[in-house]
């Protein structure tokens, strides 16, 4: 009997990794997620009440009501500061070029957290959509703060989304201040950094950072996090930053999910250039790569596939760069 | 007469036993991933299969363990049939001595399941480590694998209690323990 099974699983294991996202036994998971959401929503709903237990010892001052009305309120307003920054500064470096307008016309489908992960390895989310809505793997997910992952498995009618806090997520990312270009990565104790901004750069607490939107994935300048704390390494060639995500998640709210791209939302030829060529510049003086670097082209060589197929025809974009680029190397 | 008394006490294992799998199904559903310490959650399709593995014994264990591992990786994202292996090993190496070491009012099935425990979320984890990619080691002990064994632990003793004082160690299995004595087991609630 152990034998039999033992074999039986190592079969699993090999078909299991072996056979990618359409095969028959993430179909059999897929139906499992379809089946069982149900129960992970009235969980969800159940457990709410207890999530905020811990931060309403914190603030037993105010009323609970007062808080989330001002959480929300704040989260709103943070969102809202960060699109018109972002507006503002475009409209400012393209002058007459841009009229100014809204950088976030997304085209998304909305959804309902229903459960946190239910392993330890993957720190992600079930929502109650799948591909029955549109979903697909890939696709961005954000709250009314910013972006908060990326789904990972989709299924039928819901879909599991990595967060940007897991260790293996990394989103091309920019300092929105600097125009700096970096990697928002999460670790395992759920804290976010941004690794791969030059020490040559300017970087400040309090600075927003926004998605690049280099590899078509993320649209371009949607809020991540800010930064909280920035280190500089004695001799290092990159910062060592810490991020506060703009997102508090809790389970049973609503993302959304960004089902497709305008051209104006994507990164062009020239911001891939952009960072190519702050990459360069800082492994130049040691003359051997380092493993970040590697890391980072090893991204950008992933993400490019969609740039590649387009040519840069986002001229605002273009002279965006064009003019960071000038401002970098006065610097 | 034994016959018909030997059937239905079968049938009545049979039903408790399904009854106890799909409540710790929705349990594992409903609230595991709410209860967090880190990054670490309760595993507790090995929790219910240790259980049962100190109960049953032999094959069935090893049946149980098998599908409580299927089932958490079919709910989670890693390769389907990992926790399946591991948990089918686990119940088969807990389930050698059965129901006597469960029931004893010593630690022996305490300090084999916490072993279990461990060699389970470290294989487990590190196996997920070669399959997702680089990570951080040190994050990985401190952040996921600590949290897990010592929530799984937590759990495995109260559920552990509640089984013993509900006498469902005889009633699952539906037999005495295999020295034949049943001075560990409260029989009067079967």
């Amino acid at each position: 009997m152990l034998v039999v099974l033992v074999i039986l699983s190592l079969v699993l294991i090999t078909v299991s990794v072996r056979e990618g996202e359409t095969g028959p036994l993430h179909g059999v998971r897929s139906v499992v997620s379809v089946a069982t959401t149900p129960v992970r929503t009235l969980g969800a709903i159940i457990s709410s009440p207890f999530t905020g237990i811990g931060s309403a010892m914190d603030d037993a001052t105010a009323t609970p009501e007062t808080l989330s009305e001002l959480k929300a309120e704040n989260e709103r307003l943070t969102a809202e500061l960060t699109e018109l920054r972002e507006a503002e500064q475009t409209a400012i470096r393209l002058e007459a070029l841009l009229g100014l307008k809204n950088s976030y016309k997304l085209e998304s489908t909305s959804a309902r957290i229903v459960s946190n992960s239910t392993d330890s390895w993957v720190s992600s989310v079930t929502i109650d959509k799948g591909s029955s809505s549109g979903l697909a793997v890939g696709m961005p997910v954000s709250d009314s703060a910013g972006i908060i992952g990326q789904i990972i498995e989709c299924g039928l009618s819901s879909s599991v989304v990595r967060l940007m806090s897991d260790e293996h997520s990394s989103i091309s990312a920019m300092l929105q201040s600097s125009r700096a270009q970096g990697m928002v990565v999460g670790s395992a104790d759920g804290s976010l950094s941004l690794n791969l901004v030059r020490t040559d750069q300017s970087v400040e607490p309090g600075d927003m950072v926004v998605t690049s939107g280099i590899g078509g994935v993320f649209p371009k300048g949607l809020p991540l996090a800010k930064v909280a704390h920035v280190d500089k390494p004695t001799g290092g060639l990159y910062y060592e930053i810490r991020l506060t995500p703009l997102s508090a998640l809790n389970t049973y709210e609503e993302v959304i999910v960004i089902t497709s791209l305008t051209e104006e939302q994507q990164a062009t030829a020239d911001d891939v250039s952009e960072a190519d060529r702050q990459d360069a510049a800082a492994s130049a003086p040691t003359n051997a790569p380092t493993v970040a670097n590697n890391e980072q082209a090893s991204t950008a060589e992933s993400e490019l596939s969609s740039d590649e197929a387009e040519p840069a025809e986002n001229a605002e974009d273009t002279d965006e760069y064009t003019q960071d680029a000038e401002a970098e190397e006065e610097n | 007469m034994a016959l018909v008394s030997h059937e239905t006490t079968r049938l009545q294992s049979i039903r408790r036993f399904v009854i106890l799998a799909l409540v710790s199904a929705v349990i594992h559903l409903m609230f595991v991933a709410n209860l967090g310490a880190a990054s670490g959650l309760i595993n507790l399709p090995l929790v219910v299969s240790a259980c049962l593995a100190f109960s049953l014994g032999g094959p069935p264990a090893v049946l149980v363990g098998f599908f409580s591992g299927l089932f958490f990786d079919l709910t989670t994202t890693g390769p389907i049939g990992l926790m399946a292996l591991l948990l089918s090993l686990s119940s088969w190496a807990l389930g050698l001595a059965a129901s006597e070491r469960f029931a004893q009012s010593g630690q022996p099935a305490v300090r084999q399941f916490l072993l279990a425990d461990c060699v389970v979320s470290i294989l487990y984890n590190l196996a997920m480590l070669v399959v997702s990619g680089p990570s951080s080691l040190f994050g990985l002990i401190l952040f996921k694998i600590v949290p897990s064994i010592l929530l799984s632990f937590v759990a495995f003793l109260v559920s552990r209690a509640v089984l013993m004082r509900g006498g469902h160690v005889r009633g699952l299995s539906g037999q005495l323990p295999r020295d034949g004595s049943s001075k560990h087991f409260d029989t009067s609630s079967n």
